[in-house]
C-alpha cells in the first residue's frame, strides 16, 4: 500500500504544482505579500467558486421551469437515454483498448512494487472515476432532478442532492460494468469473442424499446426514478430503497472488478498503457502532437490485433519529386493510413468550415444581421479557419529533424503547408458560394462574395505566415512546443475579417487587399 | 602554427547562444575543409549538442555566422539545406510511414529518384534493414530508428554531414558499417561531423577532432598536430590528449594534491 500511497501523493503534489503554476502562486516564497496572495487566491477560487455553482444550480433549474416540461415524458426520455448508456457500455467494453490507462510514469513504477493485480485494477478503477465529464454529469444530473421536482412544488434542495447521488452512484455502477466486462479481455484464457460482445449489444439495443426494458435496465430504472420520476412521488423510504439498490449494484461492481482483476494479466494491460501512455502524454503537452499521438494509438492497436493498414506500395510515378510536389506526396500518403473514423470527421470539418464560413457570412450579410452577431460570427470563422489552416503545419513541425533534411527552409516550408491547410476551406467555400447562384440568394451579393471569400482567406493566411516566421525564429526545434498563430493572430485577422466585411464590398476588398499586399511586403522585406 | 588545408565546407563565426544567463555557446569560431571526418568531443554540457543543432539550424543561435558549403544558413538557407544532412540523437519519425517510405520521401525531396531503387536497396541491406523496410517506424527498436535515419541522411545528395552520437545505440557490426559509409562519404568529397564518447573509434577513424568546452573550442586539429598542441609524447592517444586539454577540475583540490596529478597545460587554440 505505500507503493500507492506514495504514487498518489506524487500525483496531488504534482496537481499542486500545476494549480500554483496557474495562479502565479510561489509556494517557496517567504514573503507576507506572497502568502497574502495565496489567501487572497483562496478565498477567490474556492470562495467565489461555489457562490457561482450554487447561483447557476438555483438559477438553471428555475430557468428550465418556465418551459413547464411535463414530468412522465421526461422520466420516460431519461430512462431511455440511461438504457441506452448501458448498451452503449456493453458495446465499448467488448471494444476496449487500454482499459485502465496508466501513465507512463505509472508503468515504471508498477512493474517494480509487489502489489497484487487485484489492487491494482481496483484502485484504477477508482481513479477513473475522477474526471472533468464525470462531475459535469452529475450536475446536470442534479439540475434535471432539482427542476423535476421544483416543476412539482417538492423539495428541489433534497432533489438536488439525492439526483447528484443518483447520478453518481449510476456513474460508479456503468463504470463497475465496463471494467467487469472489459476486464476479461486480459484473463489468461477463455476470453469472449467480440462477435459475441457486439451481438450482445446490439439485442439489448433491440430490448431497451420493448415493454420489458424496466426490468431488464433496471440501474437505469432506479437512476432515471431517482431522478425524475421521485419528483411526483417524495416517497423516503422507496428512495432510500432505490439508493440502496444502487449501493449494493456497486458492491457487487466492486466485488467483481476485484476478482478479475487477481485473475487477470498485467503485462498486456501495460503493453496497451505504453502505447496509450504517450497518447495521453502527448495530448497533454501540445494538440498537433496529440493528433499524431492518436493516430500511433490507432495503428498500434491494428497492428497489434493482426489489422496492419500497412500495404506494401509500389514506389510510384517521379511526378512528384521537388519539395513542392513531395509535401503533396507526403500528404497522400498520410491520408491514405489514416481511419476512414479519422479520415471522415477531419475531411468533413474541413469542408464545413469553408462552406459554413463563405455561406454564413455571405447569408447573414444578406439578411443585414445585427452588427453584433455578425461580429461574433467573424470572428468564430476567421478562428475556425485559422486552426484548420495552420494543423498540417503544426503536425509536420513535431518532426524538426526531418525537415532539416529538406532543401527549403524554414520560410518556404511553412508557406507549403499552408497552403494545404487553407486550400480546401478556400475551395470548398467558392464551390458552396457558386452553388448558391442556383437558390434564391440575391446573384450580385454572391458574385461579390466570391471575390470576397478568397481574400479574406489570403488575409488569414498571410497573418499566420508572419506569425509562424517570427515563431519559427525563436524556435529551439523541440517538438513538444511547436510555434502556433496565438490569440494575436486571431484577434487581428478578426478585425481586418470585421473590417473587410462591414464596410461594403469595395471598401472591404480595397481593406483585406491592402492588408494581404502589405503583409507580402512585410514577409519579403524580413527575408531579405 | 598553421597546416595548409582545402576552402572549408563548413564555417563558423562568433556562434552565440544563451539559455538564460547560461552562454552554451559562447563566440565560437570554426573551419573544417571538405573531404574529412570530424570528431566532436567534449564533456557532458560542453555543448556539443547545441553546435550540432545550431549547425542544422535547428536552434536559432543569438548571434553569429554559419556558412554550409559556403552558403549562409540565415541568409541563404534553402541552399544551405540542400547541402545539409542531419543525424539527431534520438530520431522522430512520422508514425503512419513505413522505413522505405521515409527514404523515399527525402529522395524526392531531393529530387533523387532516378537511383532510388538501387541507393534504398544498397543502404538499408548494409544496415541491416532490408528486411524491415515495409515495417511502419513505430515498430522499430532505438537501434534500428538510429539506422534508419542513418540511411536518410545517405540517401540524398550532401556536402557536410553532423551526426550526433550516431553509434551510441548500434551493434557492434553496423557501427563498423556505419564508418565504412563515413570513409566512403569523406572520399567522395564530404565532410562528416560527429559527436561521440568513444574516443577509441574516433582515434581510428577521423581525420580531425574538435574540442570542445564551456562553449568554445579548445582545439581544432589532426592528433599529431594536438599530440604537439598539448606537449605530449608520440605514443599519447585520443584519451591522453583529450585529458591534456580539458580542464578538469572537478574534484576537490585536497584530493588531486593527495593524486599528484599534472596541472593540465593551457588551451591551445590551433588549426590543422
Amino acid at each position: 500500500m505505500n507503493a500507492l500511497t506514495l504514487l498518489f501523493e506524487r500525483k496531488i503534489e504534482r496537481l499542486r504544482r500545476l494549480a500554483y503554476m496557474y495562479v502565479g502562486y510561489e509556494s517557496d516564497s517567504e514573503e507576507v505579500s506572497e502568502k497574502l496572495y495565496g489567501v487572497y487566491i483562496v478565498i477567490l477560487l474556492a470562495g467565489a467558486g461555489l457562490f457561482m455553482l450554487a447561483w447557476v444550480v438555483v438559477n438553471v433549474g428555475k430557468f428550465l421551469a418556465l418551459f413547464d416540461i411535463p414530468l412522465q415524458p421526461l422520466y420516460q426520455l431519461v430512462f431511455v437515454g440511461l438504457a441506452l448508456w448501458l448498451v452503449l457500455l456493453v458495446f465499448r467494453a467488448v471494444n476496449t483498448y487500454d482499459l485502465q490507462q496508466f501513465e507512463l510514469s505509472d508503468l515504471d513504477l508498477l512493474c517494480q512494487v509487489p502489489l497484487s493485480t487485484g489492487l491494482i485494477n481496483l484502485v484504477w478503477w477508482v481513479k477513473s472515476l475522477f474526471k472533468r465529464t464525470i462531475g459535469a454529469f452529475i450536475l446536470i444530473c442534479a439540475i434535471i432532478s432539482s427542476t423535476a421536482t421544483y416543476l412539482s412544488h417538492g423539495n428541489d434542495i433534497l432533489a438536488l442532492v439525492v439526483g447528484g447521488l443518483a447520478a453518481a452512484l449510476f456513474i460508479v455502477v456503468c463504470s463497475g460494468l465496463r471494467w467487469t466486462l472489459g476486464l476479461l479481455r486480459y484473463l489468461p484464457r477463455g476470453h469472449l469473442n467480440p462477435i459475441f460482445g457486439y451481438g450482445l449489444a446490439a439485442a439489448l439495443l433491440v430490448l431497451a424499446f420493448t415493454p420489458y426494458a424496466q426490468f431488464i435496465f433496471w440501474p437505469a430504472s432506479l437512476a432515471g426514478w431517482l431522478l425524475v420520476g421521485r419528483a411526483t412521488d417524495e416517497n423516503l423510504t422507496l428512495t432510500s430503497a432505490a439508493l440502496a439498490g444502487m449501493l449494493v449494484m456497486t458492491g457487487l461492481g466492486v466485488l467483481a472488478i476485484h476478482r478479475l482483476g487477481r485473475a487477470s494479466r498485467l503485462a498486456p494491460a501495460m503493453e496497451e498503457g505504453s502505447l496509450g501512455g504517450r497518447f495521453r502524454l502527448a495530448a497533454k503537452v501540445d494538440r498537433a502532437s496529440a493528433s499524431e499521438a492518436a493516430l500511433l494509438f490507432h495503428l498500434g492497436r491494428r497492428l497489434q490485433s493482426g489489422r496492419s493498414t500497412f500495404r506494401r506500395r509500389k514506389t510510384g510515378s517521379d511526378f512528384w519529386t521537388g519539395p513542392a510536389r513531395t509535401v503533396v506526396f507526403r500528404q497522400l500518403l498520410r491520408l491514405g493510413r489514416l481511419p476512414v473514423t479519422k479520415l471522415l470527421p477531419g475531411g468533413a470539418l474541413a469542408v464545413g468550415i469553408g462552406v459554413v464560413s463563405a455561406l454564413g457570412l455571405a447569408i447573414l450579410t444578406y439578411l443585414d444581421a445585427p452588427f453584433i452577431l455578425q461580429i461574433q460570427v467573424i470572428f468564430f470563422a476567421s478562428w475556425v479557419l485559422m486552426r484548420c489552416g495552420i494543423t498540417p503545419l503544426r503536425r509536420e513541425l513535431a518532426h524538426p529533424d526531418i525537415l532539416v533534411n529538406w532543401p527549403v527552409s524554414r520560410l518556404q516550408m511553412t508557406i507549403y503547408y499552408l497552403v494545404i491547410g487553407f486550400f480546401v476551406p478556400l475551395v470548398s467555400g467558392e464551390v458552396a458560394l457558386g452553388l448558391a447562384f442556383f437558390t434564391g440568394l440575391d446573384k450580385g451579393l454572391l458574385s461579390n462574395w466570391l471575390l470576397v471569400w478568397p481574400v479574406l482567406v489570403a488575409v488569414s493566411y498571410i497573418i499566420a505566415l508572419a506569425f509562424f516566421k517570427h515563431g519559427l525564429g525563436r524556435w529551439s526545434g523541440n517538438p513538444l512546443e511547436v510555434p502556433n498563430a496565438g490569440p494575436l493572430a486571431v484577434i487581428l485577422c478578426g478585425a481586418v475579417w470585421s473590417l473587410s466585411t462591414l464596410t461594403g464590398f469595395s471598401t472591404g476588398l480595397t481593406i483585406a487587399g491592402t492588408v494581404a499586399v502589405a503583409g507580402i511586403l512585410y514577409l519579403r522585406q524580413s527575408e531579405a | 602554427m598553421d597546416q595548409v588545408i582545402p576552402p572549408p565546407a563548413l564555417e563558423v563565426y562568433d556562434l552565440t547562444k544563451h539559455y538564460g544567463e547560461h552562454a552554451v555557446l559562447d563566440k565560437l569560431d570554426l573551419k573544417l575543409p571538405a573531404s574529412s571526418l570530424v570528431g566532436l568531443l567534449g564533456p557532458n554540457g560542453a555543448g556539443k549538442t547545441t553546435l550540432l543543432k545550431s549547425l542544422a539550424g535547428l536552434v536559432k543561435p543569438d548571434k553569429g555566422t554559419i556558412k554550409i558549403a559556403g552558403f549562409d544558413l540565415g541568409t541563404q538557407e534553402s541552399e544551405a539545406r540542400r547541402h545539409l544532412a542531419y543525424v539527431p540523437d534520438v530520431p522522430n519519425f512520422y508514425v503512419e510511414l513505413t522505413v522505405i517510405e521515409h527514404m523515399e520521401l527525402l529522395a524526392r525531396a531531393h529530387s533523387v529518384m532516378d537511383r532510388f531503387k538501387e541507393e534504398s536497396e544498397r543502404l538499408l541491406r548494409r544496415f541491416g534493414l532490408w528486411e524491415a523496410r515495409h515495417q511502419p517506424s513505430f515498430t522499430l527498436s532505438r537501434g534500428m530508428s538510429q539506422k534508419l535515419s542513418i540511411c536518410c541522411a545517405f540517401i540524398r545528395p550532401s556536402k557536410v554531414l553532423l551526426l550526433d552520437e550516431p553509434g551510441g545505440t548500434l551493434d557492434i557490426k553496423s557501427v563498423g558499417r556505419l564508418y565504412e559509409a563515413l570513409a566512403a562519404y569523406r572520399d567522395s568529397g564530404g565532410l562528416a561531423i560527429f559527436s561521440s564518447h568513444q574516443w577509441e573509434a574516433l582515434q581510428d577513424f577521423c581525420d580531425l577532432f574538435v574540442l570542445v568546452d564551456q562553449g568554445q573550442t579548445v582545439a581544432v586539429g589532426d592528433l599529431e598536430f594536438l599530440r604537439e598542441g598539448a606537449d605530449l609524447p608520440p605514443e599519447a592517444g585520443l584519451k591522453e590528449i583529450y585529458l591534456a586539454f580539458m580542464d578538469t577540475d572537478d574534484e576537490p583540490e585536497e584530493s588531486r594534491d593527495a593524486a599528484e596529478v599534472e596541472p593540465a597545460p593551457k588551451p591551445v587554440r590551433s588549426k590543422r
